[in-house]
This record gives C-alpha cells, sequence and structure tokens, in this order.
C-alpha cells in the first residue's frame, strides 16, 4: 500500500502537469477523486443531476486555475474537495435547488446504495480515519458539522434547525471542529 | 467583539458557516492576527477532510467524458510568478497570501523585472493592509475567474476575484489599450444571460486598470468588458474586449 505522503507527493505532481494542459494528468486527477468528489457533492445535493453539475463546474475550475495553486496553502485534496464543496453549498443555497432537493431526495438512497467504488488503498485508509474521528465527536457536535458542511448551513441556520440558541450552536461547531483537528493524524503534516 | 469571540469563530469561518458580518470581521482580524492564521490553516484541512465521511459515488461516465470535453476546449488561466523563492518554503502567513493575491492582481507575467517585481511585492503589502477588497479576496474561499482579452482587446487579459461571499470582486486587467475619448465597460452576466452594467473604466498609463465591485455575484454566469463610446449604456453597444 502506497503512504499517503507519497499520494500526496503524485497528487501536486499531477496538478502541475495540469497546469501545464496536461489531459491526461487531469483525467487522473478526477479518477482519483472523482468517486469521493461526487459522493460528497450527492450528499449535499440530494440530486443527481445537480451533484453531477457541481462536480463538473468544480473540476473545470481546477482545470482552469491549476497554475494558480499555491501548494503552502494545503494539500490537492483539500484545495479540490473545497472547490467541489463550495460549488455543491452554492447550489443548496439557491432556491430553485432546495426545490429539487425535496424531489430528488426519495431516490438518493436508492442509487447509491450497494454501489461498489473502486479506490485507492491509501484513500480508504484515510476515509476510514476521518470517519473514525467523526464517530468520537460527541453526537450533538457531530449532528451540528453535519449540518454546516452537508446541508451548507450558517451557525445561526444550524440554530434555527436544532432550535437551540446560537451560541450553543456556535460552541457545538466549534469543539467538533477543534476535536476533529485533533483526532485526525494526517492533519499535523498538512494533508487531508 | 473581543478577540477570544473572534478566536472562537475561526473553525466556523473553515466550515464556511458565518453569516455575512460576522465573516467580514473574522475575516479582518486573521489579516492581522498570526495565531488565528495559524489555526484557520489546520481547521481548512479539518473541514475538507469532511469529505471523506461521506460515501464516495462512482460518477457516471458520461459525467467523465463531459468533463474532458470540456476540459480539451476551455483555455487556462496563466501561472503567476513566484512572489518569494520556492525553497526553502517560508511559513504561510496571512500576510504573505494577501500579498500574493494583490501580487497576482498587479503582476503580469514576465512583463516586471524581478526588482520590479519586489518593488512591485511591496506596494501590494501596503494595498493589502489598506484595502478592504483585497483582504477580502485574500480569503481561501476566494476564487478567480480568469478573463481572456478578444477583439480589439486580443492582447489583453484579466481576473476577476470574487470573495467567499459572492458580494465583493476586484477585476484586475492589464494589457489593455489607451481608449482614447471612449471608456471601458464592465458587465455582469447573470442567469438569464443579459448583460448588466457594472462600472466603467479606465486604465491607466501601463494599461492595467484595478476596479472594485460590490454587488451580489451569487448569479453570475460571466463577466465581459466593452468599449463604449460612453459610460452609462445600459446595453453593450462597443466592441467586447475581455470575457471570462
Ligand atoms: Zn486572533
Amino acid at each position: 500500500m502506497r503512504k499517503p505522503s507519497e499520494s500526496q507527493d503524485e497528487d501536486r505532481s499531477l496538478l502541475q502537469r495540469v497546469a501545464q494542459g496536461d489531459q491526461a494528468a487531469f483525467a487522473a486527477l478526477y479518477d482519483r477523486y472523482g468517486a469521493s468528489s461526487f459522493g460528497m457533492a450527492l450528499k449535499i445535493c440530494n440530486s443527481r443531476a445537480l451533484a453531477e453539475d457541481v462536480v463538473q463546474e468544480a473540476f473545470l475550475s481546477i482545470w482552469q486555475r491549476a497554475a494558480r495553486f499555491d501548494p503552502d496553502r494545503g494539500s490537492v485534496a483539500a484545495y479540490l474537495f473545497a472547490a467541489v464543496h463550495n460549488k455543491a453549498v452554492d447550489a443548496v443555497r439557491h432556491e430553485e435547488s432546495l426545490r429539487r432537493r425535496e424531489e430528488g431526495a426519495a431516490d438518493f438512497t436508492a442509487e447509491t446504495e450497494g454501489e461498489e467504488v473502486v479506490e485507492a488503498a491509501w484513500l480508504g485508509v484515510r476515509r476510514k480515519e476521518v470517519r473514525s474521528a467523526v464517530a468520537r465527536l460527541s453526537p450533538v457536535q457531530r449532528e451540528a458539522l453535519e449540518l454546516a458542511y452537508f446541508e451548507g448551513l450558517t451557525y445561526s441556520e444550524v440554530a434555527d434547525k436544532l432550535g437551540i440558541p446560537l451560541g450553543t450552536a456556535k460552541t457545538r461547531l466549534r469543539d467538533g471542529m477543534i476535536r476533529l483537528r485533533g483526532l485526525l493524524p494526517h492533519l499535523q503534516a498538512g494533508e487531508i | 467583539m473581543t478577540h477570544d469571540e473572534l478566536r472562537d469563530l475561526v473553525p466556523i469561518y473553515a466550515l464556511d458557516a458565518l453569516d455575512g458580518d460576522e465573516e467580514l470581521e473574522v475575516r479582518g482580524h486573521l489579516e492581522t492576527c498570526q495565531p488565528c492564521r495559524m489555526l484557520l490553516e489546520s481547521d481548512v484541512q479539518a473541514a475538507a477532510s469532511l469529505a471523506l465521511a461521506a460515501e464516495p459515488v462512482t460518477p457516471p461516465a458520461a459525467l467523465r467524458s463531459r468533463l474532458m470535453t470540456a476540459v480539451a476546449s476551455t483555455p487556462q488561466a496563466p501561472s503567476l510568478p513566484p512572489a518569494v523563492p520556492l525553497r526553502p518554503r517560508p511559513p504561510v502567513t496571512w500576510e504573505r497570501l494577501s500579498a500574493l493575491v494583490a501580487v497576482a492582481a498587479l503582476i503580469v507575467l514576465g512583463a516586471f523585472s524581478y526588482r520590479q517585481t519586489r518593488h512591485l511585492h511591496d506596494q501590494a503589502r501596503k494595498l493589502a493592509a489598506q484595502n478592504e477588497i483585497f483582504q477580502a479576496l485574500a480569503s481561501p474561499l476566494a476564487t478567480a475567474v480568469p478573463m481572456t482579452g478578444t477583439g480589439p482587446g486580443v492582447n489583453a487579459s484579466a481576473e476577476l476575484y470574487v470573495s467567499g461571499d459572492k458580494h465583493t470582486a476586484g477585476l484586475v486587467a492589464r494589457g489593455l489599450s489607451d481608449p482614447g475619448k471612449n471608456v471601458y465597460q464592465l458587465w455582469l452576466i447573470g442567469n438569464n444571460n443579459v448583460p448588466v452594467p457594472v462600472q466603467a473604466f479606465r486604465p491607466d498609463e501601463s494599461g492595467l486598470a484595478l476596479v472594485q465591485i460590490r454587488t451580489n455575484l451569487s448569479n453570475m454566469q460571466g463577466m465581459a468588458v466593452t468599449v463604449e463610446a460612453r459610460a452609462g449604456n445600459s446595453t453593450p453597444q462597443g466592441s467586447f474586449v475581455l470575457k471570462s
């Protein structure tokens, strides 16, 4: 199995090649993170059509801006996921998509159930680490983080939705993030 | 807000879960506070790692082919000259991020000597410190939209830097010729594909223009610049010189 640090070096060299117009390198990056990105976008958008648009737009912006990536700012994966997340949240904050969400909600589970995803072993390891970290958050922290990250809610919307005071929503999100930071062993190395 | 209150909001800022006013306040604070910037870096990584908590789903093959087709016909933004030597890497600081964005905004690749670049870098730092727009655009959530020259503006290029909250943007255009008694006009292209006038401007003698934009850009489909006989036209009448 590859070590995560090697995978990160590979990511960087792929993105460098993308910056030079290398479409094969772009395809490789997409193949690496497409399923993670699409899964995340689907969870946020609850609509396959919308999630496809989101992933396409986000990856296209990566293509356009690859030369502007600053490795000092963090990992390629974080950069990429942030781009997808940003577009997905924009999409669901849009009224039209809120409506589509309701409609799409029913088939979401059905369509993703039992689907097998082939992904690199190291990515699977990383995924397990993130999930076990999330599982070790307190239930209220986990719930608040899920609402913020996967529903694109601001903390005041989180407070509204849960019927809790603003200060409580703030505390849950903040403490959840602090705990998550502490529980993710690779963050110190600037990795996902 | 007190410092502790601001610091406590940094992880929530990294999640993009602050409302407008607080987001601006935290962003402003991050400009000046090194310990909070350090927090932000790991918070941004932690937030991104949440993507892996979702079940991965193989995207349809059609998406991959659409994307590759789009890529084949989509121009890429040029790279930026390094503002600092690449190795050894200095620690990331917010000042450096601000400066990079501002330098990105100011430097034409290859058009300045290194000495001039350093000089500009200083100017850019001052600009970053003084200019609220560029502070907003130094956020990691800001996005850059490349614009390419066309028609009479074929030698021009530009980027539009859009803040995370999509309410602030800065247009940085270069290689614009002197429009004489005409003006350049920036247009926002919204959902319905109808250009809406944003602002008229003139470049400086070097062909550089910095235009600050404060408007809701959340429905922006694109931006364009035309050359117009006068400011205040409600629809484009002159030639397009820049398109996103
Ligand atoms: Zn601080």
